[in-house]
């Protein structure tokens, strides 16, 4: 009957057409076809290369002898028990589990029943590669530990760096850099340790660093399970063409945060053109290396313009761009359009926000100046020239 | 001669001369970088921060080159003096504690006498407090645009801000501060002669000091790869004396008046209908049914056609000597070399006397404008403006006629 080769590729290629199948009908559309294909090719050259396994007898000449099926070690008994068979079931379950509740149980089952697949299979097959056991369990080495090692030390790799991003993100803000010197210090007094006592036992060092990601990884799972401290959101630039930019309260959906063009950036904080103050009622603003404050700025056209807008009033406000008056042609009808950006509002005594925008063309090409304004103050405003 | 003792004979000969041809080669790489026309040469600093980075470079090279020589000198004897003629091997030992303590003290003395005065400049080419004077840069696929804010410059009231491209008018002796940035990919600024490098960004401001001793003429290229015309991205500083400063600035802000010559008059319509739609000629104004001129003013929008958003405003074209991303003259090779090599004294009166029609370099002029991708290599061909979300990166060819060429070309001689 069949060889240990034989086996081990009509197994693959059962899976590959199983996997193709499933990948089609959940995937579907271009993507879904080019996987499905993708698998089948395999599928067809784990088939082929059945077909010169069974046909050849694995190229072994005792497999030739009449006897080869019955007597030879790919037709003995398993020798050894094995964990992959319940695993792959409780990989199927998680399937079914997942396609009927998340995504990621789903995703979780698909990855669990690909390795039980591959590490039953290797298994299976190095089990009968020959009757001693010994090499058995070293030609299944040979062939799973290239992948085992990389794959498990990045897992654990993974599952340290996630609990300890559980663990900075539950603690306080000024906690943080504490637990990250104390952390430091031990792994650099553990490495200290370890290297300055070469005789020191490999059971030692492998059982402190197992008690040690233990324990990261449990604490991580319990902050990751109570949730992350309150993390303060920052409201960034609005544009609505008018109507919130000009309020001095908050109107119907002013609340909404709205990161335009990425203004969260730290890149972009850096890089700050003009900063807009609000002190006493008065708006003044100053240009970066420009000597004083200034009631007019000059902006580049069509450049990104990064301002800082400074409430050191005890009111919330808002600063508001006014970015001139331009005829739009709307079905033959010319509408006059009153651009506008804005920052949300911003709380008083020394609440700060980041404002960005772009001005495309000249101020000779608007029929009202643009301006810096301040909605509900009288008077404050900074002209804007744009050359 | 046998061919035998010929060949043995050629080999001697080689051996023989091989130091001379060593030292030939040498000599011809090193000769190589002495030039006597240099206009973008480091170690001719030309203002305060070139000189602050010459006064650092030079010590630092000398110090490079001792213990390079040195290193390179026993590395070369120990090669030769120890090398392998089948001896046995010699003793191994490991470890020479006060050699490698000395072997560690020598570098990082050097290190730390190299160091002090690095940080110690760079601190000081990064000070800003003591600007007198400020130019916003921005990088544009391939030119670069200077911007003026409403200021007082080095003495000299700015009212209006100013806007020009491919040559930084700046005052001598005084300490500007240019506010760099990119409208579309990276570029660098570099005027070797007056500073360092400084790199411009989309969506960041870098500032980079600028001072030039004397009135003159300061070459520099953008040195950060920012496609296909990248070589062809340059840029000139001009330095003038204070006085003549002002008077550049108040003709910058003077609008462009409607033209007198018939040609240039007819170069008027061409231009509003060809180039207007990303060239802004502040003072152009939109034209009336009868032909006079309305008190609309024609407002380019280079935001639609080029990536940049932006295209050089031609107000006071004739004002500059170059065009094109300062790549070519628009002045003659006779004027040119009069205006460059003019004394400091005379250099003022002659570049704010701009392009004159005897000095007009008209034939550059007229290949940029028939066909300017033929020119300077740009994305801005149909497919390559389909590629680019329906927008050029430079300039197209419009394919204009001969006439409307010689019209466009009468019409910017007048913009002064």
């Amino acid at each position: 009957m069949f060889t240990t080769g034989s086996k081990l590729f009509l197994g693959a290629t059962v899976m590959s057409t199983a996997a193709a199948v499933v990948y089609g009908a959940s995937k579907g559309g271009a993507t879904g076809w080019q996987g499905v294909i993708g698998l089948l090719s395999a599928a067809v050259v784990f088939a082929f290369l059945f077909g010169v396994n069974y046909f050849a007898k694995d190229g072994n000449v005792s497999a030739l002898s009449d006897n080869a099926t019955t007597e030879s070690p790919a037709a003995q008994p398993p020798v050894e028990r094995s964990m992959w068979p319940a695993l792959a079931a409780l990989a199927v379950g998680a399937l079914a589990v997942g396609a009927q509740s998340k995504p990621i149980v789903f995703k979780a089952g698909v990855v669990l029943l690909l390795a039980a697949a591959v590490e039953w299979m290797v298994q299976g097959w190095s089990e009968r590669a020959s009757g001693d056991r010994a090499y058995n369990a070293g030609l299944r080495k040979r062939m799973l530990n290239p992948l085992e090692f990389p794959l498990l030390a990045a897992a654990g790799l993974a599952a340290i760096i996630y609990s300890f991003s559980r663990i900075m993100l539950w603690i306080d803000k000024s906690g943080g850099p504490v637990v990250f010197i104390i952390a430091g210090a031990l792994v650099l007094f553990g490495g200290f340790l370890f290297a300055s006592r070469p005789t020191l036992k490999k059971s030692i060092i492998a059982g402190i660093c197992t008690i040690g990601a233990l324990g990261l990884v449990s604490t991580g799972a319990v902050m990751a399970v109570d949730g992350q401290r309150t993390i303060e959101t920052h409201p960034t630039t609005r544009t609505d063409n008018g109507a919130a930019c000009a309020l001095a309260e908050e109107g119907p959906g002013t609340q909404a945060e709205v990161d335009n063009k990425g203004s969260q950036a730290v890149a972009s904080k850096s890089a700050i053109g003009i900063t807009v103050v609000l002190e006493n009622g008065k708006l003044t603003a100053h240009e970066l290396a420009l000597p004083g404050t200034l009631k007019t700025v000059t902006v580049s056209r069509g450049n990104i313009v990064n301002v800082i807008f400074k409430n050191r009033d005890p009111e919330k406000r808002r600063l508001t761009v006014n970015m001139g008056e331009f005829e739009q042609d709307i079905n033959g009808t010319k509408v006059k359009q009153h651009p506008k950006t804005c920052t949300t509002l911003v709380r008083g005594k020394d609440g700060s926000q980041f404002l960005s925008f772009i001005l495309p063309k000249p101020s000779i090409a608007s029929t009202q100046p643009y301006t810096f304004t301040v909605p509900g103050i009288e008077g404050a405003s900074i002209d804007i020239k744009v050359p | 001669m046998s061919g035998v003792e010929q060949r043995v004979s050629t080999v001697r000969f080689v051996k023989q001369r091989s130091g001379i041809l060593l030292a030939v080669v040498v000599a011809a790489v090193m000769l190589g970088g002495c030039a006597r026309n240099a206009p973008q040469d480091t170690f001719q600093p030309a203002g305060e921060n070139a000189r602050r980075i010459n006064n650092l470079q030079l010590p630092v090279f000398i110090i490079a080159g001792i213990v390079g020589v040195i290193v390179f000198s026993v590395v070369i004897f120990i090669v030769i003096r120890y090398r392998d003629r089948g001896q046995e091997m010699p003793e191994q030992t490991h470890g020479k504690p006060a050699l490698e303590i000395v072997l560690t003290i020598i570098p990082a003395v050097i290190l730390i006498g190299v160091g002090i005065p690095t940080v110690s400049t760079v601190f000081s080419l990064a000070k800003t407090s003591d600007t007198q004077c400020v130019v916003n840069v921005t990088g544009q696929q391939w030119w670069w645009e200077y911007e003026y804010p409403v200021q007082t410059c080095g003495g000299v009231n700015i009212a209006e801000p100013i806007v020009t491209s491919g040559e930084l008018v700046l005052p001598t002796k005084v300490h500007v501060l240019l506010r760099i940035t990119s409208n579309d990919v990276i570029h660098s600024y570099w005027i070797p002669k007056l500073n360092g490098k400084r790199d411009a960004v989309p969506g960041r401001i870098h500032p980079l000091r600028m001072e030039a001793d004397q009135p003159g003429i300061y070459a520099g290229q953008c040195t950060e790869f920012c496609g296909l015309s990248h070589a062809r991205m340059r840029m000139d500083a001009v330095g003038l004396y204070s006085a003549d400063f002002a008077t550049w600035v108040a003709n910058q802000l003077q609008l462009a008046p409607k033209p007198t010559d018939a040609q240039a008059l007819k170069g008027e319509d061409t231009f509003r209908t060809q180039c207007s739609r990303c060239h802004q000629v502040n003072g152009l104004m939109e034209e009336n049914a009868d032909g006079t001129n309305s008190d609309k003013p024609v407002i380019s929008f280079p935001d639609l056609y080029v990536v940049a958003g932006n295209a050089p405003n031609l107000t006071n074209l004739m004002t500059r000597t170059t065009f094109a991303g300062a790549t070519w003259d628009l002045l003659n090779d006779q004027c040119r070399k009069t205006l460059h090599d003019a004394s400091p004294d005379k250099f003022g009166a002659l570049y704010l006397k701009g392009v004159t029609p005897d000095c007009f370099n008209e034939a550059d002029l007229r290949e940029w404008i028939r066909n300017a991708p033929a020119k300077k290599p740009m994305y801005s061909s149909e497919a390559q403006k389909a590629q680019n979300g329906g927008k050029y990166r430079g300039m197209p060819n419009l394919n204009l006629t001969d006439n409307q060429i010689d019209e466009i070309i009468a019409y910017l001689l007048e913009r002064k």
